[in-house]
């Protein structure tokens, strides 16, 4: 079976089943949308909390495959976890688990930025 | 586990299948012990070897409309480019240092220009106008006294803009000034004529004709001289040493005579299953065709999907195998020159895919393919925030961006 000269098979397995691709309306949601075109990749993350707890979080995004992987990983993982266990989830944890090559680290980083930047928003 | 073994396949630009009628003539040739060096010039597999080389030299020419000995055998259509140009200014640069070229060539060519730059040649580099097409004023304006050439391609591999040849080999026919084209693309899909169309010398690629990779030719304008690049043994009237790889030149040959007769029909076919593609395309909202139809070669389509990112298109369509020209897929891209040239914003042209057909795609390919394309740009648009924003009639590139980093 040929393999592709980018992606790994995690990358693409999250690439391929993006079941948190969503939107999400209601006073319990927070947003964040980082990024920008020019940079080659957006984020719009939602979470939707509960208590000290997710109870959902959903994604867009705008970037290479490996951007849209991440995002999905990230919010399969997140739901059901305490803001404690997510605060400080980072784009070296999330690389590693998707075996990403240094050339497609930005695309981790903008998901750690994009999740602390809704996290910054609660309270506000 | 993700990607189908066959996908239907649509970078005919990048590389053309090799024809089952030129594979059976290699195959055959192969069978025989493919023995015989053309250059031995003592025995009789030498000369059965010259009589291929010679017969194949034929066929190329008939196919421009060249005489046989015009033509001269290099690696590809990036050899043929470098010693038309380093070649030609080289042996008459008494005459001048002036090269003019457009910013649309291919890198075989800008590269090599680049390269002259610095041994003190002066380029100008023509930009064309925003559907690809350069103005014939701009390139009357831009010719001076000290001008030894002119290089324009016929067609551009990325997106399918034909430039008016004849148009420009009359202005340099007219002014004394050597014209040389690339035809690496046109050759497989418009009619060439040296003579009518004033070309004093051309670039063919093998492998862009349904022949084998490896192999291509310069058409050299009987009397025009070059110094060669590769010396050794005197070969090709010293234009360009080395032994000839007889199994190649068969196979462009048998692929340029199959050209030649199939054209016309190639043409009318290919015409039509391009409309069929942008029909198909054209039918999902937002995408933007990257040259203009009236100027495009048949089998060439160069579109932007709107909010959507190239390579995640490239990536999710699995079944259907195109380029995007931006060559690598890192963070770092570097959109395509020729888009850029064509007055794209940077995004745009990064985000370009190229569809390119040609001798072997079928309707059915191209129905099959359109569905495939409708299904990841509605499958990527439905997760794109990009798109979004541009649902909401929101303008994208004014947009205030939260950029971190």
């Amino acid at each position: 079976m040929m393999k592709h000269p980018i992606y790994n098979e995690i990358v693409l397995s999250y690439f391929f089943n993006t079941k948190q691709a969503d939107s999400l309306q209601g006073g319990s949601v927070l947003s964040a949308m980082v990024g920008s075109p020019a940079q080659g990749g957006v984020l719009k993350l939602q979470l939707q909390i509960s208590g000290d707890q997710i109870k959902n979080a959903v994604f867009k995004a705008y970037g290479n495959a490996a951007l849209i992987a991440a995002a999905e990983y990230l919010c399969e993982t997140v739901i059901g976890l305490s803001i404690a266990a997510v605060q400080n989830i980072n784009a070296a944890d999330i690389a590693a688990v998707l075996s990403l090559p240094r050339s497609l680290f930005s695309t981790a980083l903008l998901v750690e930025d994009t999740l602390k930047t809704v996290l910054g928003k609660r309270g506000e | 586990m993700f990607y189908e073994n066959k996908p239907i396949y649509l970078d005919y630009a990048a590389e053309t299948p090799l024809d089952p009628r030129v594979a059976a003539v290699l195959s055959a040739y192969l069978q025989e012990g493919a023995l015989g060096n053309p250059h031995s010039v003592q025995h009789v597999y030498g000369w059965k070897a010259k009589a291929i080389v010679d017969k194949a030299a034929g066929q190329i020419a008939e196919l421009i409309h060249a005489q046989p000995p015009e033509i001269l055998w290099t690696s590809g259509a990036t050899e043929s480019n470098n010693l038309a140009i380093k070649g030609s200014v080289d042996f008459y640069q008494d005459k001048g240092r002036h090269i003019i070229t457009s910013a649309t060539e291919h890198k075989a060519v800008l590269d090599v220009c680049a390269y002259l730059q610095k041994q003190g040649y002066e380029i100008t580099y023509l930009k064309p106008q925003s559907n690809g097409v350069i103005a014939i004023d701009e390139l009357r304006q831009a010719i001076r006294q000290d001008t030894i050439l002119v290089s324009i391609m016929h067609v551009n591999n990325e997106t399918g803009v034909m430039q008016d040849i004849r148009t420009i080999g009359k202005i340099t026919r007219q002014k004394g000034i050597l014209f040389h084209v690339d035809a690496a693309q046109s050759a497989s899909r418009l009619p060439i004529n040296v003579n009518e169309m004033g070309i004093d010398l051309l670039s063919l690629s093998s492998h862009k004709v349904y022949g084998p990779a490896g192999i291509g030719a310069l058409y050299v304008r009987q009397g025009v001289q070059l110094t060669p690049l590769i010396q050794g043994g005197g070969h090709q009237s010293g234009f360009r040493s080395g032994s000839l790889p007889v199994l190649l030149i068969l196979g462009m040959g048998k692929a340029c005579e199959l050209m030649k007769a199939d054209l016309s029909a190639d043409r009318e076919v290919l015409q039509n299953l391009t409309k069929r593609l942008w029909a198909g395309i054209q039918s999902l909202e937002s995408v933007r065709l990257n040259g203009e139809l009236s100027f495009l070669a048949p089998g060439y389509l160069n579109a932007t999907f709107e909010g959507i990112d190239g390579d995640a298109f490239i990536t999710a369509l699995t079944n259907v195998a195109v380029s995007s020209k931006a060559a690598c897929t890192s963070a770092a891209v570097t959109p395509s020159h020729v888009l850029i040239a064509m007055g794209l914003r940077e995004q745009a042209a990064q985000n370009a895919v190229r569809f390119s057909l040609g001798r072997m795609t079928t309707t059915e390919e191209i129905d099959e393919a359109v569905k495939q394309i409708t299904y990841v740009v509605i499958r990527l648009r439905a997760l794109s925030p990009v798109w979004e924003l541009l649902k909401e009639g929101k303008n994208i590139t004014h947009y205030p961006w939260q950029v971190l980093r």
